[in-house]
C-alpha cells in the first residue's frame, strides 16, 4: 500500500525528531519553536508498505492567523493525506489537544502519537491514553520520538486507519446555542449553493467564516459574492448578538468551547497528576534566573562572552596545525612542480585561497558546538524571550528574534534560513524589517574573516573583540530596522506571545550530529562554490599579465643585478639552493632580486583584470582605508563572504615570491604597509553591514516576494557600509590613530 | 602552447560554467521553488528538504 501521513502537532512537539525517526533522515532539530516553515517530505517502509511522510510546520490551531497555518491547512485540504499522525507533547495536553479537535473537525483521519510521554512520566503526571483514544474515537499511542519508543505500535495505528479508511467523519462539536443554530443556518445555504464544497466540509466552511478566517473569506468572496454575502450577515447578526449577551465575539466564544470540551474528556481521568500540581518545575525554577528582568540580560551577554572565550582559546592550536597542512601543500607544490600557469593556479587559487578558507574549520567546529548546547538545552529561546521587548522598541517582533539569532545573531549563522525564518511574522511589514536586517548578523561566512582581522590586528582580545562585533551588528541591526519601520515600511506592531520549550539535557550524538552538520556545509562550501569563485578570481588576477615591454623592463633590472656582481658571487646564486648560507654579498644580491621579482608580480597583479577593477575603484575605497587588493576580496564577496578570505590569500600570495618568507594570511596582513588596525576595524564594519551574499538576495527578494527588496537590501547595505566604515577610518585618522 | 597553460584553461572553464549554472540556477528557481533555500542555493534540492528514500522496514 502507498499512502501519503502527514506529521502535524503544535511547534516543539516533536514532529521533525519523528520525522527523523521514520524516514531516517537528519533533518535540523530544534529546542525551540518554529524549526519548521514549510513542510519537507520523506519516506518510510514498513512490511511491504510505502508512506510519503511529510513534516508540516507546527501551528496552534487552523485558522489562517500565519504563514505556518496557512501551509499545515493548505497542504491537509489539498493533499488529502490518509492520516494525520497528531504529535502532541503529552505535558501539555489540554493545548495540544485544540490542533487535534480542529484536524477531527475538518474530517482528517488522526492518530496521536502521545509524544515526550517520559517527560510527563517525570513531571508526575500520568495519562490513561486507552481511555483518551475511546473518549476522542482515534488512536493514541504514547511516543519518545527521540529514543524512537512507539514507533512501531504508531506504524501499525497508521496502518489500520488506512485499511479502514475513516475519512469524512468530520467531529461535530457544539459550540453553544448562538452559535450552533447560526452553523445549522449556513450549512443549507452552503450545500445548497455548492459553496466551496469540493474543497471543504460544509459545517467547517460556516465554522471559518464564524471565526473571521481572513483566507476562507476571501476564497469564498472569489467563488461566490453572493452567498458570501449572506453567510457573513448570519456571522455579523451572531457577533452582535454575542458581543450584546455576553461582551464576547464569536471566535473567543469557539475557542472556550473547544477549551470545554478538552476538559470535559480529561477530567475523565484522563489524566492524573502526581503530587503538587502547581508545583514549579524544574525548567520553571532555571527561569526564575535564567529570564529574569535584572540578572536574565547580564547572564546572556556572559554566556555569549564565554562562548568566543571557549571557541578562541580552544581552536588556537588546531588552527595553527591546519595553516601548517596548508602551507606544508604549499611547499610541496613549490618544490615539486614545474613552474607555470598551473602551478601558480594551484598554489595561489586553491592552497592559499581555499585554504584560508578551510583553516577556519576547527574554529567554526568548536563555534558550532557551542551554539549547540545552547539551541538543544531550550536556552537560545529563553534569548529570544529576553530579547523580545528590545525588539519591540525598535519596530521589529518576537518572532524576528529568532531569524536574527539564526542569521548569526551568536556569530555562527547563515542569512538564509535566517530569511526563511521570517515566516512565522504575520505582518508584512514587520517581516520585510527583519528580512531586510538579518543580514547584519554574523553568519558563518563571515567569521572568518572577522578572525583573520582579529588574529592579525588585535591577537590578545579575540573573545573580547568578537563580542564587540557581536554587539555591533545587533545594535546597527535595531538602528537599522527602528529606521525603516519609521521610513519605508511604516506600521504598527503586532502582539507576540512566545512559548518557553522545557530545559533538555543536550545528547552528545545531538550536539556531535548539530556540530557536524554545520561544519560539513562549510566545507562543502568552501569545496566547491568558494573554489570555483577562487578559480576564476585568480584568473582574473592573472591575466591578461604585465605587456612584453614592463616584463623587458624587469627583466632588465635583473639582469643589471647580475652583471654587477663578481663571477663568484653570481656562480653562488646560481648554485644555490633554498635555505644554503650564503655570502654577505651573495645575500644582498638576492634579496635586491627579490625585490625586483615582488615588484614585477605586483605590476602583474595591478595590471590584471581584477587589479584594475580593484584599482578603479580604490577612488572610492580610499576614504575607507582599502586598497584595491582589499576591493577585489570585497567584489567576490558579494558572492559569498568567505571569498573575501580566499581572495585575499590568492592576491597575497601572488605577490608572495619569496619562498624563505612562508607566513600565514594573518602575518602577511600585519606586515604590510597598506594594513594597521585602523583598517581592520573600518573593514570589519564594511563587511559586517555591506550586501547580503547572492544566495540570500535571492532569498530575501523570494521571501519578499519582489525582487525590488533584493536589490534594495544590496544598495542600501553597501551604502550604509561604506559610510560606516568611511567613518570608523576617517574618525580614526582625526585621533591619531 | 604550454601543457599546464591548456589544463589550466580548461578548468577556468569548468569553474565559469560552473558558477554561471549556479548564478542561473538561483535566479531560475528562485520564484518557483517549493523547497526551501540552504545556505549553498536556493535550489529545491533533494537533499535540502526533499530528504531521500530510505527503508526502514522492520
Amino acid at each position: 500500500m502507498d499512502a501519503m501521513i502527514a506529521l502535524a502537532g503544535n511547534p516543539n512537539a516533536g514532529k521533525t525528531t519523528l520525522f527523523n525517526n521514520l524516514t531516517g533522515s537528519r533533518q535540523h532539530v530544534g529546542n525551540y519553536p518554529g524549526v519548521t516553515v514549510e513542510k519537507k517530505e520523506g519516506f518510510y517502509r514498513y512490511n511491504g508498505h510505502r508512506f510519503n511522510i511529510v513534516d508540516l510546520p507546527g501551528t496552534y490551531s487552523l485558522t489562517a492567523y500565519s504563514l505556518e497555518e496557512v501551509v499545515a491547512r493548505d497542504f491537509l485540504i489539498q493533499e488529502r493525506p490518509g492520516v494525520v499522525i497528531d504529535i502532541v507533547d503529552a505535558s501539555n495536553l489540554e493545548r495540544n489537544l485544540y490542533l487535534t479537535l480542529q484536524f477531527m473537525e475538518l474530517g482528517m483521519p488522526v492518530c496521536i502519537a502521545l509524544n515526550m510521554i517520559d517527560m510527563a512520566d517525570s513531571r508526575g503526571i500520568t495519562i490513561d491514553h486507552e481511555k483518551l483514544s475511546r473518549l476522542l474515537g482515534v488512536p493514541v499511542i504514547p511516543t519518545i520520538a527521540r529514543s524512537g519508543k512507539g514507533r512501531e505500535e504508531l506504524t501499525r495505528a497508521v496502518v489500520e486507519i488506512l485499511e479502514k479508511d475513516t475519512r469524512n467523519t468530520e467531529k461535530r462539536i457544539s459550540y453553544g446555542a448562538d452559535i450552533d443554530s447560526a452553523l445549522e443556518e449556513m450549512a443549507p445555504i452552503i450545500e445548497k449553493a455548492r459553496f466551496l464544497t469540493d474543497t471543504y466540509p460544509v459545517r467547517w466552511t460556516a465554522l471559518k467564516y464564524m471565526e473571521k478566517d481572513e483566507q476562507i473569506l476571501e476564497v469564498g468572496h472569489n467563488a461566490d459574492a453572493s452567498v458570501s454575502s449572506r453567510l457573513e450577515a448570519i456571522v455579523a447578526r451572531v457577533a452582535d448578538h454575542i458581543k450584546q449577551t455576553l461582551n464576547s465575539y464569536p471566535e473567543a466564544v469557539i475557542a472556550d468551547q473547544r477549551y470545554g470540551y478538552i476538559k470535559s474528556i480529561l477530567q475523565q481521568d484522563v489524566v492524573t497528576y502526581g503530587g503538587d500540581r502547581n508545583r514549579l518545575f524544574i525548567s520553571d525554577k532555571i527561569d526564575r534566573v535564567v529570564v529574569n528582568r535584572f540578572a536574565g540580560p547580564l547572564l546572556m551577554l556572559a554566556v555569549l562572552f564565554g562562548l568566543y572565550q571557549f571557541t578562541f582559546t580552544y581552536s588556537e592550536v588546531p588552527v595553527g596545525w591546519m595553516e601548517g597542512l596548508f602551507g606544508w601543500l604549499g611547499g610541496l607544490v613549490e618544490a615539486y612542480m614545474p613552474e607555470g600557469l598551473l602551478k601558480s593556479m594551484i598554489i595561489s587559487g586553491v592552497i592559499d585561497g581555499v585554504g584560508g578558507v578551510l583553516g577556519f574549520v576547527p574554529l567554526i567546529m568548536f563555534m558550532f558546538f557551542g551554539i549547540a548546547i545552547l539551541e538543544d538545552s531550550g536556552y537560545l529561546a529563553r534569548v529570544a524571550f529576553m530579547l523580545d521587548r528590545v525588539f519591540h522598541i525598535f519596530g521589529l517582533h518576537g518572532s524576528s528574534v529568532m531569524a536574527f539569532i539564526v542569521s548569526g545573531g551568536i556569530a555562527g549563522g547563515c542569512a538564509v534560513p535566517g530569511v526563511m525564518a521570517t515566516r512565522t511574522l504575520k505582518s508584512r511589514k514587520e517581516r520585510i524589517a527583519t528580512l531586510l536586517t538579518v543580514p547584519f548578523m554574523n553568519c558563518g561566512a563571515k567569521l572568518p574573516v572577522f578572525a583573520l582581522l582579529v588574529a592579525a590586528f588585535f591577537a590578545e582580545k579575540e573573545a573580547l573583540m568578537m563580542f564587540g562585533i557581536t554587539m555591533v551588528a545587533w545594535i546597527g541591526a535595531l538602528l537599522v530596522a527602528k529606521f525603516l519601520r519609521i521610513t519605508v515600511v511604516k506600521g504598527a506592531p503586532t502582539p507576540f506571545v512566545m512559548e518557553l520549550p522545557p530545559y533538555r539535557l543536550p545528547t552528545f550524538k545531538g550536539l556531535a550530529i548539530h556540530t557536524w552538520e554545520r561544519t560539513w556545509q562549510y566545507v562543502k562550501k568552501a569545496g566547491t562554490v568558494i573554489l570555483g569563485i577562487s578559480i576564476l578570481l585568480w584568473a582574473m588576477m592573472t591575466f591578461p599579465g604585465l605587456p612584453e615591454e614592463s616584463s623587458r623592463t624587469f627583466e632588465n633590472e635583473r639582469q643589471t643585478v647580475l652583471n654587477e656582481l663578481p663571477i663568484a658571487v653570481a656562480q653562488e646564486l646560481q648554485d644555490s639552493r633554498e635555505g644554503a648560507d650564503l655570502s654577505d654579498t651573495a645575500r644582498a644580491a638576492q634579496a635586491r632580486l627579490y625585490r625586483i621579482d615582488s615588484a614585477e608580480a605586483e605590476a602583474a597583479l595591478e595590471h590584471s583584470i581584477a587589479g584594475r577593477i580593484g584599482t578603479g575603484l580604490e577612488v572610492f575605497s580610499q576614504w575607507a582605508g582599502f586598497d584595491w587588493r582589499t576591493n577585489i576580496a570585497l567584489v567576490g564577496g558579494f558572492a559569498a563572504k568567505e571569498v573575501i578570505v580566499a581572495t585575499l590569500g590568492t592576491a597575497y600570495s601572488m605577490g608572495d615570491v619569496d619562498p624563505a618568507q612562508s607566513q600565514s594570511l594573518s602575518q602577511k596582513l600585519a606586515g604590510s604597509p597598506n594594513w594597521n588596525p585602523l583598517v581592520a576595524l573600518s573593514l570589519i564594519a564594511f563587511v559586517m553591514f555591506y550586501a547580503p551574499c547572492f544566495v540570500s538576495v535571492i532569498c530575501i527578494s523570494r521571501e519578499a516576494g519582489s525582487w525590488k527588496w533584493g536589490l534594495f537590501s544590496m544598495a542600501f547595505n553597501t551604502v550604509l557600509a561604506f559610510l560606516l566604515a568611511t567613518s570608523v577610518y576617517q574618525f580614526g585618522k582625526l585621533i591619531g590613530y | 602552447m604550454q601543457f599546464q597553460t591548456i589544463i589550466v584553461i580548461v578548468i577556468v572553464a569548468i569553474a565559469a560554467f560552473f558558477m554561471i549554472r549556479r548564478f542561473y540556477n538561483g535566479i531560475q528557481k528562485s520564484s518557483s521553488s517549493t523547497c526551501g533555500c540552504g545556505c549553498e542555493g536556493c535550489a529545491p534540492s533533494q537533499k535540502q528538504n526533499c530528504t531521500e528514500l530510505e527503508d526502514k522496514s522492520t
